[in-house]
This record gives C-alpha cells, structure tokens and sequence, in this order.
C-alpha cells in the first residue's frame, strides 16, 4: 500500500487542475484569441428556438439580440436611462418616405452573413415575405401585429427595397426597428427549412450561433467581419440556471460573468459584493390592472374610478420596488418623443374615491381581485397591499390567488392583472395595442362596446392621420376617455435588475435586449 | 423458467401496460383541464386572433377525446408527437435528457448505497452504542432535511465560500459532485434505517450463531452470512426507491440547473408544452414500472423460497 508523504501530496495537488478540467481555461487566457475574454450569462430560462420572430420574449429576444441585426436600429442606449427612441441606420444606410404608404429603404453595402452571403435585397424581401411573418398561412402568426400591415415588399435594385403598407403607416420604421424584424439569410433559411434555420440561425450579428439546448445553454461564437467591428468578448454562453442562489454563487465565484433576473430584495444583498455591481432598468412594460365590464357592479364606472383613486401607487413602487420602479404618466411614456404627454399623472385621492363610491350606491359588495402569486415580480405583494388601500376608502375587496391564466380571468373574475409593454414608442405600440380592438379587453368585452366606443373612434382616427400635431391632439382625447372610462389602470413600470462584474461595462436597456454589441459591452485591459 | 413463470412475466407486463395507459390518461386529462397553454406561451397581449390560429396549428382546437384518442394512436407506435415550442420530436428532446438523468440517478444510488449500507450495517453491529446513536442521528438528519434545502446549502458551502465546486451545470465530472450528493443524503438516511433493521433481524438468526460457533470473524459474519440475507428486503427496498429518486431527481435539477429529464419536466411545464410534459411523465413512469419489474424477477432468483409466479403476483 502507498505511503501518503509530502511529495505524494505536492504531486496530488499539481494534479487536481487537470482533474477540475481548469487548464483549458488558463491555456485558453493566454492562446491566440487571447486578448478576447470569453463572456457567461446566467439566465433564468432559455428559449426554445433562436427564430427571434418565434421568441417575442424577454427570454429569447436577450440571447437572439446578439445573433441578428434590423435594418434600422433604436438607439436605446442614446438616452441616460437606457430608453432612447431615436432611429439609426443599421443594415440600412438611409430609408426616404415616398407617401404616408410607401418606404424606399437603402442598403448597407458589404455587410456579410454568418455563412460568408453578402446581405442584399433579397433577403430583407425574404425575410418580410407573405408567409413568413404576414398572410393567412403565416410560419409565425405572432409577427401579424407588427406586419401584417405590409402589402409589398420588393426589391428595386440589390440594395434598395421598397416596402408598401395597406394603409396610411406612421410607424413603419419604427416597425423596422422592432423585435420582430430580424433580417434571416434567403439561402439559409431555404436550404435548412423553418425548424431546423430555428435552431442554428445564419444572420448578419456580431456573434454567430455554436450550439443551443433550451435546458442548458446557447454558445455563440465572435464573428469577426460583423459590420460594426469585431466583436469584444471571443465567445458568449448563455447559461440556463433557473435558481438564483445558483446563479449568484456563479457570479461571486466567477464562473459567470453577468447574471439576470434579481428580484428587489436581492438587490442589496448582491450589490455588497465588491466586484459585483447591480445595474437595473425601468422597463418599457407597466403592471395593470383590468377590471372587468362583466361584472354588474363594476359595469358602473364610478366605482372602477373609485379603485384607480384609492391606489397609492408611490407607495407600492417605494416599499416593494425599492423606489427603483417608476409610476408612469398615466399610459404615456417619454420615449414617444413628441408625442409624450408633459404633466400628466394618475392621481392618489382617497377622498375622491369614497365621493365616487357614494354617489355609485356602493354598499360593501364584495369585489374579488385575482392574481398569480409569481407570474409578474411582486404581484402577489402588490396585490396584498393593494386590497388594503381599497379598503381604506370602504370597498370590499378580497384576494384570490391563482395557478393559472385562465382561472385568473375566467367566471367570477373581478379584477385581474396584466401587463402592457411598449413595443414601438408611440400610442400605437402600446395603448392601442393592448386596449385597441386587436387586444383582448375589447375581444372578449371585458371592456364593454359601449364603454370603450370613443376610445376606439379615437384610436381608429390615430391609425389614419400622419399629421404629428393632430396626432397628438387625438392621444390626449384617447387618454382622457381611457382613464375616465377606467377599464383598468397602471400600477408602475417594473425594473429589471442585472448582477455583473465591476470591471466590465455594460449598460442594460429598457426593453428586453441584452446588447453585446462592440460599443457595449468592454472589458478591463489584461 | 417454468411454465408459470412465462404466464406470470406475460401477466405482470400487461400490468404494466395498463399503469401506463392509466398515467397517459391521468395525464392528459389533468394538462388539458389545467389551463390553455397558448396563452402561457404566447405573451400577454397577443392578440386573440393570433392565439386562435396557435390553438388550430397544435390541434387544440380539437374536442379533447380526439385529442385524447389521436394522441394514445401515436404514443403506442412511438410517436410522442412535437413540442410546441420548437417543433422538435418529443422522443427526439427525452432522449436527449435521460442520460444525464440515469447519470445522476445512478451516481446518487451508488453513493447513497455506500454509506446507506455502511452505516446501516455499523449502526446494527454497534446497536445501542453511541456509534449507533450517531449512525441513526445522520440517517434521520439526512431524509428529513429537504432536497431543496440541501441543495442551496451545499450550492453557498461549497460553491460560493469554499469555491471548490462549480454552482450549476453538467460540463465535467465535477459538475455532477452536488447533485449527487444532494440526491443522495436523503436515500441514503433511509437505506441506513432499512439497511440496520434489516442486518439486525439476520444477526439474531440460528446460521448467524452457528458461523460464529464454527469461528468466523465478526467481518466475514457479516459480509458472507448477513448481508446477502439482509438483501432480499433491501432488494424491495429499493424498487421504490429508484421512483423516489427519479422525482427528487426534479428538484435536484432545477437547483443545479442539470439539464436532465426532471429540469425537462420543470420548463416544459412552466412553459405549457403538453407533448414535453407527457413524453417526460411517461418516460419516467415507463423507468419506474420496468425497474420494479426486474425487482420482482432479481427477488425470485435471490430467495429461492420465494417463487417467480409469486412476487410477480401470478398462480403458482
């Protein structure tokens, strides 16, 4: 039998990094490449494919950011707060508006695909092809929203395409800049079919895609022509590690680099850690709440006015976001630019809640508010404190937790929650489509016809004009007759809060990007 | 094999069949009835039209019994349809997952065997000592602690302080280190419960005086003469536990993020992704009811009082 001695020890020790599989990594520092780190991302989940049209989600559009490029981009990072709604060319150099109907849009020249293609007019008119993300027979019917508006799209040269909508478009480039309009290579994406172009996606990013498994991990790689510079990081991995602690402990021992989804009350526990900081957002998304027209008492508007009064919304966001959440302005935004409303606010009157009551004939029915304990960060906290500020001014309310969506709203439900993001930075994009007439409330009446009438003239009358200044005046009238009539309300604008090195600069955006772009993401000189 | 035997394997299998049939069913009817899944899959404000043609492109559109029926056609010939969420094969992504789920199960087994037995048997031979005390304490620490629980403590020890071990993965060998150990502790506590009373009831057998007589030593008493005694209750023992395991095998891989079968499980329920969901459910009730099976049959060749027709529960 061996002896145990120093030596054997010494030799045991000098081992245990072959064992640990660590002198990869440590030869790898030092290799070619070198001067380029590798970059890990703990993520809470993964999405299923990397078709960026089939993942409209924070999950998939975070990874698919860094594979595809838009032929216009959203410079979001233009603002301080990470919510910049200025246009900038990106695979497109310049795009002229020929009629309120009709966008010419030139080409980048030059820019290559991950398979060596050069980007030309052929695969911005595949890409936007009836049946792709439009028409009856769509691949991806959930691109609809965002183009089922388009007529035609042709190409007039290799590098111009013309793109015409059904009618009159106001948001048409901004539409281009959207999560929906990822330009795919023809040639790819014929040869390898949906499902398989899905999985390994050919596009034109700073990374291209290595491997993808939902449960594990998605390993993309440098693409070294991308057109705006070569890429910083020499590999990014995506890493599936649905429990926090797990992805916590990886980022304090190093094995991750960034890591997602910090709930509030993590952040300060996180952010002690010296190398570590936490950066976080205010999202381009509010938690709302519906209330549902179904409902004989609540078809009475005084008393859905009276809710919206009694919730002190400053109060939710300062003791259950930190303070780090934002009430919004009413569903107005600062990065419709100019058609951001100044000076609106959705008021706290407790008074004015129990006059409304009065005068409604409220006599203490009782209202159930419905809620899933997780799907939204703090529902189930907000909805706690919420009943309580109800019944301050005399309704009451109870609580039903939920499993699912529809129980949440089916029979019985009172008030619900919801969320709405802004998915183009005007009205449009954001009110229209969630309590437009193509948005649930109105499908299924929870917003009753009656009700909702002016509101949807108005909006109907926003979709025809292209003149800014009308345009605005049209967006007050549908706020006021949106808060007045009160289908529902916002509560505030969430913020996602990231964990990542201190040496590395990053900054996070309002929507769901996570852009490791060369002019986002650095890293500290070896 | 006799005769009876052959009768008594034929009749346990169409058992099986028919517990399968019954998950299947279950199954089914509890995701159907549990929520509309495209609009778990869908963002909230997809708009109904949209979610409508999501609904007709998967089939749910369909009354549930022809679904029910459709489906049950295609898993008795192996198709287990395609997820909705990538259009892959089911068979094709369970596939993928169950080595690294038998990976895992089958380390914790082998370690939670180890010190299961070990303590188990130290503990009998040590009965009423403090050693025995200390064994039994360990034991019951060990299945009453929550998986969990174990998991995250072992994940801030050993990752986070320690930094000896990676937090969450499957890249090496040293990745599969705490999901082991976290699926094992606990069944390792039971196995030393069972192992112990087990061992104890052989030593106080007459063949077990008889070898110390004829002047064996306590270790070959043990090793020769009561274990493998010992063994035929321990053999049972463990056609359950392997179900037991499987399912700890869920929470151990969503906390270590180990992408096997259990963490399969867990996304594609979150997600809605009915064909993941039921490919996984009867996967794993197809391990559980073939891993009895070879129980009752290794059971009739350890004991030979016992009978082959017998365990399976056929005529003699």
């Amino acid at each position: 039998m061996p002896q145990i001695n120093r030596r054997l020890l010494l030799q045991g020790a000098a081992l245990t990094p072959f064992i640990f599989n660590f002198v990869p990594q440590a030869f790898a520092a030092a290799g070619t490449s070198a001067n380029r780190p590798e970059f890990t991302v703990a993520v809470a989940a993964l999405p299923a494919t990397l078709e960026p049209a089939r993942e409209l989600s924070n999950v998939g559009t975070r990874v698919t950011y860094s594979i595809f490029d838009t032929l216009i981009r959203r410079d979001f990072l233009g603002s301080p707060d990470g919510g910049g709604s200025q246009l900038k060319p990106h695979l497109a150099t310049s795009w002229e508006r020929v009629s309120a109907s009709e966008l010419i849009v030139k080409l980048r020249q030059g820019v290559k695909f991950h398979n060596g293609d050069e980007l030309t007019a052929e695969d911005v008119v595949y890409t936007f092809r009836d049946g792709r993300l439009r028409g009856d027979k769509a691949q991806i019917p959930g691109g609809k929203p965002y183009f089922g508006i388009l007529a035609d799209v042709t190409a007039i040269d290799p590098y111009t395409v013309r793109f015409t909508t059904k009618v009159a478009d106001v948001l048409l480039e901004q539409r281009l800049a959207s999560w929906c309009s990822w330009i795919v290579n023809k040639r790819a994406y014929e040869q390898m079919g949906f499902d398989a172009y899905s999985r390994a996606p050919v596009a034109t990013g700073p990374y291209r895609v290595v491997s993808h498994n939902q449960n594990e991990a998605t390993v993309l790689e440098a693409f070294d022509d991308y057109f705006l510079g070569t890429p910083t990081a020499k590999k990014v991995t995506f890493r599936a590690v649905p429990e926090l602690a797990a992805r916590v402990a990886g980022l304090v021992s190093n094995e991750f680099d960034l890591i997602t989804n910090i709930p509030p009350d993590q952040v300060a526990i996180i952010g002690g850690y010296d190398d570590i900081d936490v950066r976080s957002v205010v999202l381009a998304n509010a938690h709302v709440l519906v209330f549902d027209n179904h409902d004989k008492l609540l078809s009475d508007k005084r008393i859905r006015q009276a809710l919206c009064f009694a919730i002190d919304r400053q109060k939710l966001v300062d003791t259950l976001w930190l303070g780090k959440a934002e009430v919004p302005a009413s569903h107005n935004y600062p990065e419709y630019g100019q058609m951001f409303v100044e000076g609106r606010k959705l008021p706290f009157d407790p008074q004015k809640a129990k006059a409304l009551l009065a005068e409604a004939g409220y006599k203490g029915e009782k209202i159930v508010y419905k809620t899933q304990a997780s799907y939204y960060t703090n529902a189930l906290e907000a909805a706690q404190v919420l009943v309580e500020m109800w019944k301050a001014v005399g309704i009451n309310a109870t609580l039903q937790v939920v499993e699912t969506s529809d129980q949440m709203k089916g029979n019985g439900a009172q008030i619900y929650n919801w969320s709405n993001s802004t998915r183009l930075p005007d009205p449009l994009g954001a009110l229209w489509v969630a309590w437009g007439p193509g948005g649930e409330v109105q499908a299924t009446d929870v917003w009753s016809p009656e009700s909702r009438k002016v509101f949807t003239e108005l909006g109907r009358a926003l979709e025809a004009e292209t003149d800014p200044a009308k345009r605005k005046v049209l967006f007050v009238k549908m706020l006021d007759a949106w808060e007045d009539e009160a289908p529902g309300t916002i509560l505030y604008q969430p913020f996602e809060a990231y964990a990542i090195k201190k040496s590395i600069e990053w900054r996070p955006t309002t929507f769901y990007f996570m852009d490791l772009r060369p002019d986002n993401l650095r890293f500290p000189q070896a | 094999m006799t005769a009876h035997s052959l009768v008594a394997i034929a009749l346990r299998v169409l058992r099986s069949v028919f517990t399968l049939i019954l998950c299947v069913t279950l199954v089914f009817i509890v995701l159907r009835t549990a929520g509309d899944p495209v609009e778990q899959l869908l963002p909230p404000e997809t708009p109904p039209s949209v979610l409508e043609e999501y609904r007709v492109a998967w089939g749910l559109d369909r009354p549930l019994y022809v679904q029910y029926f459709s489906y049950l056609g295609r898993a008795m010939t192996g198709d287990l349809g395609v997820s909705f969420t990538n259009n892959l094969p089911v068979s094709a992504i369970v596939a993928e997952a169950l080595p690294r789920t038998l990976l895992l199960g089958v380390s914790a087994l082998l370690l939670a065997s180890v010190l299961g037995l070990t303590f188990g048997i130290i503990g009998a031979m040590r009965r009423g000592g403090p050693v025995d005390r200390g064994v039994m304490a360990f034991a019951v620490l060990g299945y009453s602690m929550p998986i969990f629980f174990l998991g995250i403590m072992l994940i801030l020890l050993f990752a986070l302080q320690l930094r000896v071990l990676p937090s969450s993965g499957a890249k090496t060998w040293a990745h599969l280190i705490m999901p082991t150990v976290t699926l094992a502790l606990p069944l390792a506590g039971r196995i030393a419960r069972f192992a112990r009373t087990a061992t104890l009831e052989v030593l106080g057998k007459q063949f077990i005086r008889t070898a110390h007589a004829k002047g064996a030593g306590q270790i070959r008493v043990i090793l020769k003469h009561a274990l493998p005694n010992a063994m035929v209750p321990l053999l049972m023992f463990y056609g359950i536990e392997i179900g037991l395991t499987l399912s700890g095998a869920v929470v151990t891989e969503a906390i270590f993020a180990w992408p096997g079968l259990g963490r399969l499980l867990v996304s594609s329920v979150s997600a809605r992704d009915l064909p993941v969901v039921q490919g996984v459910i009867l996967t794993v009730t197809l391990i559980i009811v073939l891993s009895n099976l070879v129980v009752d049959i290794l059971h009739a060749f350890i004991d030979p009082k016992v009978s082959l027709s017998s365990t399976l529960g056929g005529t003699r």
